[in-house]
C-alpha cells in the first residue's frame, strides 16, 4: 500500500498526504487540530496548512463548513472521499486522460495489458 | 463652433471675473483640501471649478434662423446639454461609489453580516459604529469599503484573538479617518478636475495611520505585527513549489 500511496506524488504533495490521512483518520478536523498533529513530527507552519486544504477544497479533494463558536469561527474540513474513493478517482482521472489524449492506442493498450493478465 | 462661442462669452467682463475668481477660489480650496484631508473641499473645489462651464452653458442659445427641422441636431444645444449633466454625473458617480459599490461587493463576495464579539469589542474600544461583513475565504483578509469592515473567516481561523482585534481596529482606523471617501474623491477629481494631477496617490501615510490608530488603542504593535507576520506567510506559502 505504501508503495501505491508514492505513486501520487504528482497529485499530492508529501505533506497534502500526511494532511489527508489525518482526515481520513478522523473524519473531520480544523485547521489548529491538523497543525497540532503534524508539528510533533515536522516543522510545519499553521499557515502553510492552511494554504494546503484551500488547495486542496479548490480541487474538491477535501469539503469545508464554517463553525461559529463562542465568539468566533473557524473552518471544518473533511475528505470527500474515503481513501479508497479517493485512489480509485486518481486511477479513473488518469485512465481517462490517457485515453482522452492517446484514443484508440490507449484502449488497446489496456485490452492487451489485462488479456495477459488474464 | 465652441470656439465661436467661448470669445464672445469670455469678452463681457462680468464673465471673465467671475471665471477669474471662481477658478481662483477652485484652486485655493484644493490647497485647502491638501492641507486638511477634509472631504467637503474637495467638491467646493469641483464646484468652483465647474461653475464658469455651467454658466457659459445657460448663455449658450440656438441660432433660431436655423431651420427649425433642424432644431434638434442644433450642436450648440447639445454642448449646453452637455454641460449641465456634468454636476449630475458626478452627483451620480459618487452616489454609486458610496452606495451601490459597497452593496455590490457584499454581493460579488457573499458576505453576510456577523456578530462577533472581538470585532464588537474592537469596534466600542475605537468607538466606532460600522457592520462586520465576513465572507469565505481561508487567507486572512480585511478590508474596508466606506464604513463597512470585511473579512475572510481565515481571518478568524489563522489569527489569535488579539491579532484579530489589531487587524479590525487597523481596518476601523481607515474609517475613523475616512479613507475610502478620501479614495473616492480623488479618483472623481481625477474625471473632473485638472488640479487632480497634484494629488498624491500613495496609500502608505494613510497605512500609516491606520496602524498608528490601532496601535494607540491596543498599547502596542505587537499584535499588529505578528498578525501582518502571518498573513505575508500565508501568502509565502501561496507561491508554487512551497508547502
Ligand atoms: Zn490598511
Amino acid at each position: 500500500m505504501k508503495a501505491h500511496i508514492a505513486n501520487f506524488n504528482n497529485i499530492l504533495s508529501p505533506l497534502e498526504k500526511d494532511i489527508l490521512d489525518i482526515l481520513w483518520k478522523r473524519k473531520s478536523c480544523r485547521v489548529r487540530e491538523i497543525h497540532g498533529v503534524l508539528k510533533t513530527k515536522r516543522a510545519v507552519a499553521l499557515s502553510s496548512i492552511a494554504v494546503l486544504l484551500d488547495r486542496l477544497h479548490h480541487k474538491n479533494i477535501v469539503a469545508r463548513t464554517i463553525e461559529t463558536a463562542r465568539g468566533g469561527m473557524r473552518y471544518v474540513y473533511s475528505p470527500t472521499h474515503d481513501q479508497k474513493g479517493f485512489e480509485k478517482s486518481v486511477v479513473e482521472n488518469a485512465v481517462n486522460k490517457l485515453i482522452e489524449r492517446f484514443g484508440t492506442v490507449a484502449v488497446t493498450y489496456f485490452e492487451q495489458r489485462f488479456n495477459h493478465g488474464k | 463652433m465652441a470656439s465661436n462661442l467661448v470669445i464672445p462669452y469670455l469678452a463681457n467682463p462680468t464673465h471673465f471675473l467671475l471665471l477669474t475668481l471662481s477658478w481662483l477660489s477652485a484652486v485655493w480650496c484644493f490647497a485647502q483640501w491638501k492641507r486638511t484631508n477634509t472631504v467637503p473641499w474637495a467638491y467646493l473645489h469641483l464646484g468652483l471649478f465647474l461653475l464658469p462651464f455651467v454658466h457659459f452653458a445657460t448663455q449658450i442659445q440656438c441660432d433660431m434662423e436655423i431651420v427649425p427641422a433642424i432644431m434638434i441636431m442644433c450642436t450648440d444645444y447639445l454642448t449646453r446639454i452637455g454641460l449641465f449633466m456634468l454636476p449630475l454625473v458626478i452627483g451620480l458617480t459618487l452616489f454609486i461609489g458610496y452606495a451601490i459599490f459597497p452593496r455590490l461587493y457584499v454581493f460579488s463576495h457573499r458576505a453576510t453580516r456577523a456578530a462577533n464579539r472581538v470585532y464588537d469589542h474592537a469596534a466600542a474600544a475605537a468607538a466606532i459604529n460600522a457592520p462586520l461583513y465576513v465572507f469565505d475565504g481561508q487567507e486572512p483578509k480585511a478590508f474596508t469599503i466606506f464604513n463597512r469592515v470585511f473579512a475572510s473567516v481565515g481571518v478568524f481561523d489563522l489569527l489569535t484573538r488579539k491579532e484579530q482585534e489589531a487587524v479590525f481596529l487597523h481596518e476601523l482606523g481607515h474609517i475613523a479617518s475616512g479613507a475610502n471617501i478620501q479614495k473616492l474623491s480623488r479618483w472623481i477629481l481625477t474625471l473632473f478636475s485638472p488640479l487632480a494631477l497634484f494629488t498624491s496617490r500613495h496609500t502608505a501615510p494613510e497605512e500609516e495611520a491606520a496602524d498608528a490608530f490601532a496601535a494607540r488603542i491596543q498599547g502596542t504593535t505587537k499584535h499588529l505585527a505578528s498578525a501582518r507576520r502571518k498573513i505575508r506567510a500565508y501568502h509565502h506559502h501561496l507561491q508554487p513549489n512551497q508547502n
